[in-house]
């Protein structure tokens, strides 16, 4: 009951004002939770390339280098969907799909992090309210999205490696480069390229890329 | 007891027809100039029975959506979506978009595949029925009786949806809208995607509905002829420009079948095909017949040698990742002619035109191009052939649009092909505008091909086949869902192609298409022969897969599998030490065993974990800590005591925490999941069943990829190296896998997903006494080897300083 009066107050009152509105539609969960499971694919793909996993633990700042590309989905679904929770959402969605194709790598452990670097991503833009949409926002959003792998590890692999030494210097330094850049800057680009094909048309984000002098 | 309640209100819901009015209503899409819809006034009194046609584009769907609630607002407002509203409209005397409305309207879509939001067919019925918060006790009746009326009484609740025919998945879809008891049922070209069979069971099953119980339809279809039994009304829509030069839609004819198909109106304009019954004495009635026969007389049939074989295929058998489909497959192609394929779904013309095109390879006998198709190339097998060279000779026209695209704009898509023929730019631009100007594209040339209508979508691809003027044109249902301009259009473009000297070959289950242009008809079918035809894939039988490896797991709730794994993997982490880990590891190895997991088990499901963990070790032993003894070091790297002892500890860990997790939640059901999430941890349903609804499409995407494979290499950018092909496809596959997820949003919402009525469950999710002694198993575990390392002093926080 006091969920319907909420939600019916909250959408009347963003179409008076100017201001976004954070109540999620059907069709902004289905994107952002398809997101979620055409990235979900992609990590069990990249999880399937041999001796990657050696390089990583073995090179100093080559696991940093690769996060970005563990911790798209989150950035991706927060820049096309613009909802709070999107990006959560989309992490975790991810992890369930690859927990679902039976990944190797034990998706689950994997929820804990998702659930870092969603966190991580979205704080960007509740600060900001989830009203600026920009490429630097992006790539801030992608950097944090990557730090929150930090986070996580600042537990497990940085538990026996100290976090404040060479190697797990390096790995915090090309994690950020790598989110800023991988998460952030290329997702941005990715998001604007979908726009363009007018498969985001019912999106905020869609709209401002293909009919940019509506408001 | 609000929910009982709630369930009454249903019960009283009466399913008595109810009227809809359009008054003077609008609509206009978000950041569009015009009005798909304006001023349209339109008043359908209970229970009658109205088929809308009008060409494609103009706006039938965009009516349908709005009777069912899911666009528009109140005048002045913009709605979800951001579009404009004009006027009302209203369903049983209530306002469209509201919850009342809403509830006495049922809405099914044209592609049976974006229905299926569950995996289980039973799953699918009740749905509707858990958004509308009807009670468990009257869900399960309703879809069985529902099912009976669409005639699948006899098919298990439990089958997958994926095995079905499309005639049977729309019949599910139809069930799930009937047993909503909607007052008005809304059905948008419900066979459009379907083989004559399955639309004849659908035609069968709706006709079968309307005349055993009273209700409002609303029908969308492009021909009228099978429906003349159902309906009573019929309105015409056509464009129309207002005084102030705005293009709009208004009605151009209302009114009983009789009427509407006797008037003067002029259908050919307006795209629609009269009715057989009406149509003596109409230029539409020996039109087909008049264009072959013209066609004939232009290009008298000669002797064979006017046209050489250009493709054959020679006691072939075909089918895909070497399970053959069909078996001693021969026939030959010509030059010049246009061969027809033709078959029920599934019994693999699509696989055969595959391997025709070069992009399935034969499992056993030969194809074979002629000379003047393969010169200069050396092999006559195109499978063989690089991805340019094929597209300039053999070239598939998919079925699906979308799969075939690759650039951004229109003109870039048409310049594709020219460049693979080895045009220069310049020329390929000039050439490629030439083209589209052909075909009536010439105005779309700026636009992205995806942003293009139905019709429009897939001339282009025909214009892009055509574009590398190959030898071998093969098109897979280039007639669907066309109106009959469209229609047209294409005919007399297929007819053109083989004039030009191209051997055509077309998949097709229209007849008229057929009658006008087949010089040559190959029909597959089934044999009882088994060693010829596989069995077709309705005959499946359904095998229940175990929740789990263990006996015991299976038994418990899938909510408590998650959680027990997250409870034994978190607390470990407060402590990193060699005692810890070892306590740990043992604990959990009791464990695996007393759940009856044999060792074989474990390393088979769990193997990579121990083909990575010897890298975490090294990663640890060579960077880890430092501390005691150094026994080597190099650069960055330092062995030491400490070094050592951490990398046993971490690996003791990493595997105690990972191989349970593994084997704990492998054969967890996504649906069984998904309910015990709401009814056990209380998650929000409309983001679990979204998200659940989006992992479905997880075997929807990989058929995507393969098919975008093969449109790639068919259209000559596929076969160079990989990680240039795999970026923009993998591209492609998320803008189609957006756009198939917003339909399956209108899907959900159009069976009342999403709305502020509390649901109600289908499927119990039961947490008994056995999760709760799993649960308190799994925060022992890691308590306990934390107690032991705390008690032997051995305790390190995060694996100390």
């Amino acid at each position: 009951m006091n969920r319907t009066d909420r939600s019916d107050q909250s959408r009347s009152v963003s179409s008076v004002s100017s201001r976004p509105s954070l109540r999620w539609r059907v069709v902004d969960i289905a994107v952002a939770s398809v997101i979620g499971v055409a990235s979900g694919l992609i990590f069990w793909v990249f999880g399937l390339i041999p001796l990657y996993d050696a390089l990583e633990a073995l090179v100093p700042g080559l696991g940093g280098l690769m996060n970005g590309l563990w911790v798209f989905a989150g950035p991706l679904a927060l820049f096309i969907v613009r909802k709070p929770g999107s990006g959560l959402y989309a992490e975790v969605i991810a992890c369930f799909v690859e927990m679902i194709l039976g990944s190797q790598w034990s998706a689950i452990s994997e929820l804990i992090p998702a659930l870092l670097q969603g966190l991580a991503a979205e704080i960007v833009f509740a600060i900001v309210a989830y009203r600026i949409w920009t490429w630097w926002m992006a790539m801030i959003c992608g950097t944090a999205a990557s730090l929150g792998t930090w986070v996580y590890e600042l537990f497990h692999k940085f538990a026996a490696i100290a976090p404040g030494g060479k190697y797990g210097l390096a790995f915090v330094i090309t994690a950020a480069i790598s989110g800023a850049v991988i998460a952030g800057l290329a997702m941005w680009g990715v998001m604007i390229a979908i726009a363009k094909t007018g498969a985001l048309d019912r999106f905020a984000s869609g709209r401002s890329v293909r009919f940019p002098s509506e408001k | 007891m609000k929910q009982f309640l709630r369930g009454d209100e249903n019960n009283e819901k009466s399913s008595q027809p109810v009227a809809i009015d359009f008054s003077d209503w609008g609509y206009r899409r978000a950041a569009q100039q015009n009005f798909v819809l304006r001023h349209f006034s339109c008043h359908i009194p209970a229970g009658q029975h109205v088929l809308i046609m009008g060409a494609s584009g103009i706006g039938k769907s965009t009516i349908m959506e709005a009777i069912a609630g899911l666009i528009g607002s109140q005048p002045g407002t913009s709605d979800e979506d951001g579009g404009t509203t004009e006027g009302s409209v209203s369903v049983g005397g209530f306002p469209a978009s509201s919850r009342q409305a809403r509830a006495l309207s049922a809405l099914m879509l044209q592609d049976p595949m974006s229905q299926a939001v569950l995996q289980r067919v039973g799953d699918n019925v009740a749905f509707g029925l858990e958004n509308e918060g009807v009670p468990r006790c009257q869900i399960w009746p309703r879809v069985t009786h529902a099912l009976r009326q669409v005639g699948l009484g006899d098919l298990e609740l439990n089958r997958q949806t994926a095995h079905l025919s499309g005639g049977q998945m729309q019949r599910v879809a139809l069930a799930g809208a009937l047993c909503m008891d909607p007052g008005v049922l809304l059905l948008d070209e419900p066979t459009a995607n379907l083989d004559p069979s399955g639309a004849r069971s659908v035609v069968q099953a709706i006709t079968d509905v309307v005349h055993a119980r009273p209700t409002t339809l609303v029908l969308v279809d492009h021909r009228a002829e099978k429906w003349l039994d159902v309906i009573n009304r019929v309105i015409i829509l056509g464009a129309h420009t207002t005084a102030d030069g705005q293009k709009t839609t208004a009605i151009v004819a209302d009114g009983s079948p009789d009427e509407v198909f006797t008037s003067h109106l002029d259908f050919d304009a307006l795209g629609i095909w009269v009715p057989t019954r009406y149509a003596a004495g109409r230029r539409q009635h020996h039109e087909i017949a008049l264009f072959r026969s013209q066609s004939r007389a232009d290009h008298p049939h000669h002797d064979e040698s006017a046209h050489p074989i250009s493709v054959k295929i020679t006691d072939a058998a075909v089918g895909r990742n070497g399970k053959p489909i069909l078996t001693h497959v021969s026939c030959a192609f010509r030059a010049g002619e246009v061969s027809v394929l033709e078959g029920e779904n599934g019994v693999g013309k699509s696989t055969l035109a595959l391997t025709l095109a070069g992009l399935l390879p034969v499992i056993s006998g030969h194809v074979a191009t002629s000379p003047s198709v393969s010169s200069p190339l050396t092999s006559s097998d195109p499978t063989q052939w690089p991805s340019a060279q094929l597209a300039r000779r053999v070239s598939y026209v998919f079925q699906s649009p979308e799969h075939q695209f690759v650039t951004s704009t229109v003109l870039a898509e048409a310049m594709v092909g020219l460049k693979v023929a080895g045009k220069s730019p310049d020329q390929a631009r000039e050439q490629a505008l030439a083209l589209l100007d052909d075909f009536g594209l010439r105005a779309q040339a700026d636009r992205s091909p995806y942003a293009l209508s139905g019709g429009q979508k897939r001339r282009l691809t025909v214009v892009c086949a055509l574009a590398a003027a190959p030898k071998v044109v093969i098109l897979d249902e280039p007639t669907f869902g066309q109106d009959r301009t469209t229609w047209w259009q294409m005919t007399r473009l297929i007819r053109r192609i083989a004039r030009q000297g191209t051997a055509v070959i077309v998949i097709t289950h229209d007849h008229e298409l057929v009658e006008a242009l087949a010089d040559h008809t190959i029909t597959l079918g089934y044999t009882r022969d088994a060693d010829l035809v596989a069995r077709p894939q309705t005959e499946r039988r359904e095998r229940v897969r175990p929740a789990s490896l263990s006996p015991i797991i299976a038994r418990l709730n899938p909510a408590s599998r998650l959680l027990g794994v997250l409870l034994l993997s978190v607390p470990i982490v407060l402590s990193l030490d060699i005692v810890s880990a070892s306590v740990f590891f043992v604990l959990v190895a009791i464990a695996l065993c007393a759940f009856r997991l044999a060792p074989p088990t474990i390393f088979r499901h769990s193997w990579p974990v121990w083909v990575a963990a010897p890298w975490s070790f090294l990663a640890v032993l060579l960077y880890g800590k430092p501390g005691g003894a150094v026994y080597w070091s190099w650069g960055w790297m330092h062995v030491t005591q400490r070094s050592a002892v951490l990398s046993v500890a971490t690996v003791l860990r990493l595997l105690a925490s990972t191989v349970p997790a593994v084997l704990f939640l492998i054969g967890i059901d996504s649906t069984d999941l998904a309910d015990a999430l709401t009814q056990i941890v209380h998650l929000p349903d409309r983001f679990v069943y979204g998200g659940l609804a989006g992992t479905r499409l997880i075997t929807v995407l990989s058929d995507d990829w393969q098919a975008l494979t093969q449109a790639r290499r068919s259209r000559g950018i596929g076969g160079q190296n990989k990680l240039t092909r795999f970026v923009p496809q993998a591209f492609a596959l998320l803008v189609l896998s957006i756009r198939r997820s917003t339909q399956l949003a209108t899907a959900m919402q159009a069976r009342g997903f999403g709305g502020s009525t509390p649901r109600s469950h289908a499927r119990v999710s039961v947490w008994r006494v056995q999760d709760g002694w799993f649960i308190v198993g799994c925060v022992c575990v890691p308590v306990v080897a934390l107690l032991v390392s705390a008690l032997t002093g051995s305790f390190a926080f995060l694996g100390g300083r």
